[in-house]
């Protein structure tokens, strides 16, 4: 089984560095075979987990952390790997026809890393683990999202969603560590063991809030919910994959997870119900209003997905059984019609309702129609599709088994209900049925438009058709251990709930006559547009931050740093150097160092007094040069060889740079500035003495360096302590740094060279 | 900048120079050196060649040797540190070995030594970028 699990999650990967190798023809292919094979191999888990059934792989990571790198396999992960795998390999192929010469390279390669990361957070046992798949999602979606960048609002609705994303992520990471200090373990498998313990912690409370906060932002919910409609500047099949399946489940995925946890925690169920009620209703409102086709599908799935929060809310009373026909539901359709409205577009010229609604396209597409009549059918959850199963367990799970008072909750879920059905009949309707003749100038010529548009969609749609038809059928076969009185059937009894849903429908249609009749655009419910104001003042807020602090002009970045360096090193040395260090004696050995120190000091005084760029420099490498000498006389011989080489190297780049700039003239800068500077520089120089001193004097109970030299030769098999830390005692870090180091090339390169990334900030400055 | 001294010395002086790295390089684990030094070492060689010949013969004559150092060096650490989870250890977990050759003393080879070789990669591959990319006349526009 862990075989599967690591081709699962690995293979994708491996595809995805080929696809940026590859020509573009072949790379969609490989893309194809690497989704079509995880959905194998997922299917053959599925037929291995068995009910109730978890396997847990723990692989070694950071041992002394007590960090291990935990896989998992059970049936809800498994059902996902199975929903992720097989809405991609669908959108795979319909982006083979979507894109006008098929895919580009980097958006197979994002997509197929994005898949391999979403298996990743479902096949996750170790929290730790989770959160960075997690993250990377959250990086994928964003470049996903932004695969235009040559387009001004797919840039903005990417860095939106990467910011609301990326700041859940943190909460998250900060939740799964308070977490871990509350139970001692990440581990999934640990944690539903040792509930007690957590709940009787006073850290669970936090702990809960931000990972919520973490699965709220991911999953839209209000009021983090405005990066979704900005991420719609993406073309269909990125759309239709991230916020059916895949990015926006992720977060339902982790409150699932969260729940035999946390589930019987007081907070739980007021904290979900209210947070996915209020995103079921506001965005249900806004997908009303809405009079752009993707905006409309947009708010339609923060808003399910606000009803699939308000589903685990009250899970732990009510049980699970049903979430997979939950989830499924909304993953097929709301694939299926963001495939559809790609599809519009491209047919149509359009998908502005203001001017199909004007429009007879039924007549001209019927068999297209009924396509979108079956997903529109399944968002309102009429009988015989599958979405009227969903809102069967939906409301089996808000009313109980049997039809209680009216709780504003259940008030709250029937209006929820009564806008779905509203904006689902918007969808089909007014799509497709107006009075004039529909407008084909604005299409590309239908010839052009490949079937694969209509063909991958349709099969999305067909287990909705069937598993409507038979329910019972399709829970066996998803959940076999499901079972509630009367299980899932299309018809039950007419009882209250029956009533309920009939007056639903009623309302529902009305309501979208109603609104035909009025032609006024209602106004976007009030929560809503003060939460996007705050996310609009925040991004203000944080952009003049980022401004003032990166002015583009170098004595104020040096100046910055300079600063924060003195507070670092100065408070450093106030508060652990103690007063007794402060004691100057010179011993004997210290007379070889007149010469270096002195070459020093000389260097330094001169490189500000002389005038001419090239003789800066050589004083500065003159002062370099004595502490090579320094290091060489008090046997640091490699620290001495680095210095040298790093010092010479630095001289040669700095005189190729300094060719190119104008050469000194008179210091114009203002006196105050120039005071300013002269401040900050002394400073700075006072406090790297002190740290040097303090260092020097500071004697620690326990060295550091003592361990390394006992451990260095009989451990890491290695006389030489310096390099054995480096690449083996700090590996790590090591790693970390070349890493920098290999970052900066490319920074020097995208700088000055003409990269691409260079001409589109010259030419949007 | 072009003299018929420095072109005979930098002549000489690039394959000891590589030689005296590659023996940092070898030696890093027991004695001074290692794979940054002898990053360095090699960077200064490469520098000493392009003021010697011109930096475009330097770049077209060793460029496509070098150009791939940077993300080979990085493949080759990381897949030293994963060496560990490959042998069930923890990551960065190194294994040492000890090869016997006739008529010498046995040589000690390890996982370290491929992460040195992997930061010796790195440090070349960035230091020849940057002094490819300082040595070419600026844009026009960086100048405004």
């Amino acid at each position: 089984m862990l075989s599967f699990v690591i081709v699962i999650i690995g293979l994708p990967f491996v595809a995805a560095g080929l696809a940026v190798l590859l020509p573009r023809r072949i790379g969609s292919l490989v893309a194809i075979a690497a989704a079509a094979t995880v959905l194998g191999c997922g299917l053959a888990l599925w037929s291995a987990v068995g009910d109730d059934q978890v396997s847990v792989y723990s692989l070694s990571w950071f041992p002394s952390l007590g960090i291990a790198a935990g896989l998992r396999v059970d049936r809800f992960g498994v059902f996902f790997v199975l929903l992720i795998s097989f809405i991609g390999l669908g959108i795979l192929q319909y982006s083979r026809a979507y894109f006008h010469e098929g895919p580009s390279r980097p958006f197979l390669a994002a997509m197929l890393a994005f898949m391999a990361s979403m298996c990743g957070i479902v096949l996750s046992d170790s929290l730790l683990l989770l959160f960075i798949f997690w993250e990377l999602t959250t990086v994928l979606s964003a470049l996903l999202i932004g695969i235009d960048h040559e387009h001004e609002d797919a840039r903005q609705g990417a860095v939106r969603a990467f910011l609301v994303t990326g700041a859940g992520g943190l909460a998250l990471l900060a939740g799964i560590i308070l977490l871990g200090l509350a139970a001692g373990t990440d581990s999934l498998s640990e944690l539903t063991s040792s509930v007690p313990t957590i709940l009787a912690s006073p850290l669970h409370v936090p702990a809960l809030f931000l990972i919520l906060i973490g699965a709220f932002t991911k999953s839209a919910q209000f009021p983090f919910h405005f990066w979704l409609p900005a991420a719609m500047a993406a073309p269909a099949p990125v759309s239709s994959y991230l916020h059916s399946a895949t990015l926006v489940k992720g977060g339902i995925f982790l409150i699932a997870r969260m729940e035999p946890i946390f589930g019987t925690s007081p907070y739980w169920q007021p904290t979900l119900a209210a947070v996915g009620l209020a995103t079921f209703l506001l965005a249900g409102w806004s997908a009303v209003r809405s009079y752009d086709l993707k905006e409309l599908l947009a708010y339609s799935t923060a808003a399910y997905l606000g009803m699939l929060v308000t589903f685990y809310a009250y899970a732990p009373v009510a049980g699970r059984s049903g979430e997979m026909v939950l989830i499924l539901t909304h993953a097929l359709y709301k694939s299926a019609l963001f495939l559809l409205v790609g599809w519009l577009e491209k047919a149509a010229g359009t998908r502005c309702l203001s001017l199909l609604e004007r429009e007879q396209w039924f007549r001209t597409n019927p068999f297209e129609a009924v396509l979108f009549g079956i997903g529109a059918g399944s968002m309102a959850g009429i009988p015989l599709l599958l979405g009227f199963l969903a809102k069967e367990v939906f409301t089996r799970a808000l009313f109980g088994d049997t039809f209680p008072e009216i709780t504003p909750a259940i008030a709250v879920g029937i209006v929820a209900s009564i806008l779905a059905v509203a904006y689902a009949l918007k969808l089909f309707v007014s799509t497709f049925w107006g009075p004039l003749a529909p407008d084909q100038t604005r299409a590309s010529s239908p010839g052009t438009i490949s079937s694969w548009l209509l063909i991958v969609p349709a099969c999305f749609l067909v287990p909705l058709l069937v598993g409507g038809f038979v329910p019972a059928t399709l829970a066996g076969l998803l959940e076999p251990e499901t079972s509630w009185e009367g299980g899932l059937a299309i018809w039950h009894k007419a009882d209250a709930k029956f009533a309920a849903s009939l007056g639903v429908f009623a309302s529902g249609i009305l309501l979208y006559w109603f609104w035909r009749r009025v032609e006024r655009i209602p106004n976007a419910p009030l929560p809503l547009i003060v939460s996007e104001w705050a996310a609009d003042r925040l991004l203000v807020v944080s952009g003049w931050l980022g401004n003032s602090l990166q002015a583009g002009g170098h004595p104020r970045y040096l100046g910055i740093m300079m600063i924060t360096a003195i507070v670092a090193m100065g408070g450093g040395v106030v508060l652990f150097g103690g007063s007794s260090a402060w004691q100057f004696a010179w011993g004997d050995e210290l007379d070889y160092a007149l010469v270096p120190t002195l070459a020093i000091i000389g260097g330094a005084i001169l490189t500000v007094a002389l005038r001419p760029r090239v003789a800066k420099l050589v004083m500065m490498a003159v002062t370099g040069y004595g502490l090579a000498l320094f290091f060489a006389l008090y046997r640091a011989p490699d620290l001495a060889l680095t210095q040298i080489l790093a010092e010479t190297i630095s001289l040669v780049f700095l005189l190729l740079i300094f060719r190119s700039l104008p050469t000194l003239t008179r210091d114009s800068r203002p006196a105050g500035q120039k005071f300013a500077h002269g401040t900050i520089a002394v400073a700075t120089g006072l406090a790297m003495a002190a740290l040097a001193w303090g260092a020097g004097v500071y004697t620690p109970e326990d060295r550091a360096g003592a361990g390394h030299l006992v451990h260095s030769l009989p451990d890491a098999k290695g006389r030489n302590v310096v390099n054995v830390i480096l690449v083996d005692f700090r590996g790590a870090d090591t790693l970390g740094e070349i890493a920098v180091l290999a970052i900066a090339a490319i920074g020097i390169l995208a700088l000055l060279r003409n990269l691409p990334l260079a001409k589109a900030t010259e030419e949007s400055a | 900048m072009r003299s018929l001294i420095l072109n005979k010395v930098a002549r000489g002086i690039l394959p000891v120079t590589s030689m005296f790295a590659l023996y940092l390089l070898l030696r890093g684990h027991n004695e001074p050196g290692g794979g940054f030094i002898a990053g360095l070492v090699t960077a200064a060689a490469l520098v000493l060649h392009g003021l010697a010949f011109g930096v475009q013969k330097t770049s077209t004559g060793l460029g496509p040797l070098i150009r791939p150092a940077t993300p080979l060096g990085l493949a080759i650490a990381l897949g030293s540190m994963l060496a560990g989870p490959m042998m069930g250890k923890p990551l960065g977990t190194h294994f040492h070995a000890y090869l016997s050759v006739p008529g010498m003393d046995p040589v000690h080879v390890s996982t370290t030594l491929a992460f040195d070789i992997g930061v010796y990669l790195v440090v070349l591959g960035a230091s020849a970028t940057a002094l490819a990319t300082f040595s070419t006349p600026l844009p026009t526009e960086m100048e405004r």
